[in-house]
């Protein structure tokens, strides 16, 4: 709820900030000018770890970056608030069923916030001022993958899956958004799909848009979304369906630290239902559970329309799961991962992606974009 | 040096994807101890040695039959002293070959001392410890507590209603905990949930929760024995599974197997801490891997499980998986779950093993 309220806050303020520099409604605003550094380098890089990791921005202050500091500042404030708050309502009512559901979500905020301001924080004190990349102008009709994907759980003799997806969007402003991926194991007997429907909002438009130099480009977006998943577990009898509803979105973060360019935070937050038909010798039943959803990204944009992110994510389905630990939290964390996407040539790309949780989840997958939009050159 | 770290940072990694694999380990090593001249080994791992001399043997029973073979290297002390903490009432004891025991009786805390005089030119002895009925199917009661944790100072109450229940015609034949007995696993605190026990009339089997785990190594197998063990009852086959790190070991995984098939044609209670699956699922007090416990719940189905058994929530929830009927109950007093209006509580089990039926009753303490 931390990250929604930034993310509201950052659309909205920005659509209405009119005095920023070269600014138009749904553009971040240009960077803002510097004031004297505090302290040479490399002292602001090393305050960034050192107190930076208890205080957000130490590194930015030094270098005389007023207003960053004081929004990462705000952003650590009002993440270590939301978790020691949820943390209190959690304690004080032993997880009660009928306040879990949100008190959780407020946790996970909490500390995601807490999480992305200590990132950021180090990214704006010791990347380049304009970052190392920009948001990737590509809007590809059609996008498809091929790939495979290494899972190394205990629990399950599976390891090696064939991996596709193939992804459209149709329209624009707001454009459709469908996915469908899938990951087949046919001789462990394990296939996973999933369907995923979304409607793109508040993205900027590339047709139009002035050169890189003109203006710094926006991958900022909001998307609703509609997904069903089904993962077959035909070995060990049993198949889990999922139904899920989430909101997606990107945040420049240009939109929420002005002087801050070349990094982006991507957020989730939804609620799914999950089913599991087990089907073993004399057994045919159905249960089902609710799933929490929550993601907290980190990401950097790359050269040539590359970009990576380092993320958290609160699923506990999927091949990744949660996070083993032992302890008072056992069973509650979620995974963490880092995905990156490689441009190789305008319309090919390589992703992969490496999670922890409950397993060691690999991929890696050849992308092939066609038709849409492209930024003019 | 840096391959120091990268075998540090594998090592680090295989532990986060196996957590309880450890303590699997320690559970195999249950029930076996050695020392000059004599060496125990308690079968099945269902009890703990505390103390071994040639002449003196003291354990800890966790499971109402207890099998103990003793091999001396050289001729035995001419009195052996057999001591039994958690003894079930009534409990006699055989050896094999055919000693007289001298003295047997049960004290009020639940200890048995059994007095044997064994001759010079025995080497190998086979004990058992049980009560006579045991083995044979029929009808009996158990009660289920867990999640005690801070509450200790208040467990008194719930001992004392217990025993009351055990003092019915019907009795209670003994209580069964699903873990979190204490607030860390401390020495001092596993000392004084045993120091408690001693109130209670009947003896008391457990597996370990997230509460235990908070010494490294765990301190519960060396006062409980097992996180993971399985024994048989009156035709009811038990057995307890650690899950106390959100997941089961493939080690216990692979025990499972033999317990399931060996309790097959048989009433079969499986107990563990966390429940593969949190009734309310966005809170998620369940297994990390949602596919684990899937996967968990489709071998007990199939494995003819008839009653599941968890704590970790702090509520009382009764509910079906894969199935099978579940009951969660962590009402021993631990930082309850508000608003549902359920409060301190035990689960009292009547099973009847040639009706094959298992009653589960709710005890409201406060």
């Amino acid at each position: 709820m931390t990250l929604a309220a930034a993310l509201a806050v950052a659309l909205c303020a920005d659509s209405a900030r009119g005095a920023a520099p070269q600014a138009e409604p749904g553009e971040p605003p240009a960077v803002a000018p510097d004031t004297e550094p505090r302290a040479p380098a490399p002292w602001p890089q090393i305050a960034a770890v050192f107190p930076g990791v208890i205080v957000h921005g130490s590194g930015t202050w030094l270098q005389g970056r007023t207003e960053t500091s004081e929004r990462l500042l705000l952003a650590e404030g009002s993440g270590l608030l939301a978790t020691f708050a949820a943390g209190a309502v959690l304690f004080r009512t032993g997880a009660a069923r009928n306040l879990v559901g949100p008190t959780a979500l407020l946790a996970v905020a909490g500390v995601s916030t807490f999480g992305l301001s200590l990132l950021s924080s180090l990214y704006a004190t010791w990347a380049p001022r304009e970052g190392w990349g920009e948001a990737s102008q590509r809007r590809a009709l059609l996008e498809s993958a091929l790939g495979y994907t290494y899972v190394d759980d205990p629990q399950f003799a599976f390891h090696h899956f064939l991996t596709t997806r193939l992804e459209a969007r149709l329209g624009a402003g707001p454009a459709l958004h469908l996915r469908l991926d899938t990951a087949h194991a046919p001789d462990q007997h394990n296939q996973r799909y999933e369907l995923l429907s979304g409607l793109r909002l508040l993205e900027q438009r590339v047709a139009g848009v002035a050169a890189p130099s003109d203006r710094a480009r926006d991958g900022t977006y909001l998307e609703p979304q509609l997904g069903y998943i089904e993962h077959r577990f035909d070995d060990s009898g049993f198949v889990t369906r999922v139904f899920e509803l989430q909101l997606e979105a990107r945040l420049d973060s240009a939109r929420l630290l002005p002087d801050v360019r070349g990094a982006f935070f991507q957020l989730g937050a939804g609620w799914a239902q999950q089913w599991f038909s087990f089907d073993v010798p004399g057994v045919s039943a159905l249960n089902n559970s609710s799933l929490l959803l929550a993601h907290a990204g980190f990401g950097l944009y790359l050269p040539r329309a590359s970009e990576l992110e380092l993320y958290y994510d609160h699923r506990h389905d999927g091949f990744a799961g949660g996070l083993k630990a032992n302890g008072l939290g056992s069973g509650v964390p979620g995974h963490f991962g880092l995905r990156g996407e490689l441009a190789l040539a305008e319309d090919w790309a390589l992703r992969a992606e490496a999670q922890l949780g409950s397993a060691w989840v690999l991929g890696l997958a050849a992308v092939l974009r066609l038709g849409g939009e492209r930024a003019p050159r | 040096m840096a391959g120091r770290a990268a075998l540090a940072c594998t090592l680090a990694v295989c532990g986060c994807l196996r957590p309880s694999e450890e303590r699997a380990r320690q559970d195999a090593e249950i029930g076996q101890a050695e020392v000059e001249a004599l060496r125990a080994q308690i079968e099945g791992g269902q009890g703990v040695v505390r103390q071994l001399e040639p002449g003196y043997v003291s354990l800890w029973e966790s499971a109402p039959r207890l099998r103990l073979q003793l091999a001396y290297s050289e001729p035995p002390p001419g009195e052996l002293w057999i001591e039994v903490a958690n003894c079930m009432p009534g409990a006699q004891l055989a050896a094999a070959p055919e000693l007289p025991v001298l003295s047997g009786e049960r004290d009020r805390s639940g200890i048995c001392r059994f007095q044997l005089a064994p001759p010079p030119e025995l080497r190998e002895l086979e004990l058992t410890i049980a009560p006579p009925e045991s083995e044979r199917p029929g009808r009996f009661r158990f009660a289920v507590l867990s999640d005690v944790q801070e509450a200790i100072n208040r467990v008194q109450d719930i001992y004392t209603r217990l025993n009351a229940i055990a003092a019915e015609p019907e009795g209670l034949d003994f209580l069964l905990g699903a873990g979190d007995l204490t607030e860390r696993g401390t020495g001092e605190q596993l000392e004084r949930f045993q120091a408690e026990l001693t109130q209670l009339r009947v003896p008391y089997y457990t597996t370990l929760g997230n509460h235990e785990l908070g010494q490294n190594p765990t301190l519960f197998h060396d006062y409980f024995g097992r996180g993971s063990q399985s024994f048989e009852y009156r035709g009811v086959r038990f057995s307890l599974i650690d899950s106390a790190s959100a997941t089961v070991d493939p080690i216990v995984f692979g025990w499972l197997a033999q317990w399931l098939e060996a309790g097959r044609d048989q009433l079969h209670v499986v107990a563990m801490h966390i429940p593969p699956l949190d009734p309310f699922g966005v809170r998620n007090g369940a297994f990390a891997s949602r596919s684990e416990a899937a996967k968990l719940l489709a071998r007990l189905a199939e494995g003819g499980v008839d009653l599941t058994l968890y704590g970790h929530i702090h509520s009382y929830y009764h509910f079906d998986n894969a199935g099978i009927p579940a009951y969660i109950s962590g009402g021993g007093g631990a930082i309850p779950e508000r608003f549902d209006q359920i409060g301190r509580h035990f689960l009292v089990v009547e099973a009847d093993a040639e009706a094959q039926r298992l009653d589960v009753r709710l005890v409201r303490v406060d």
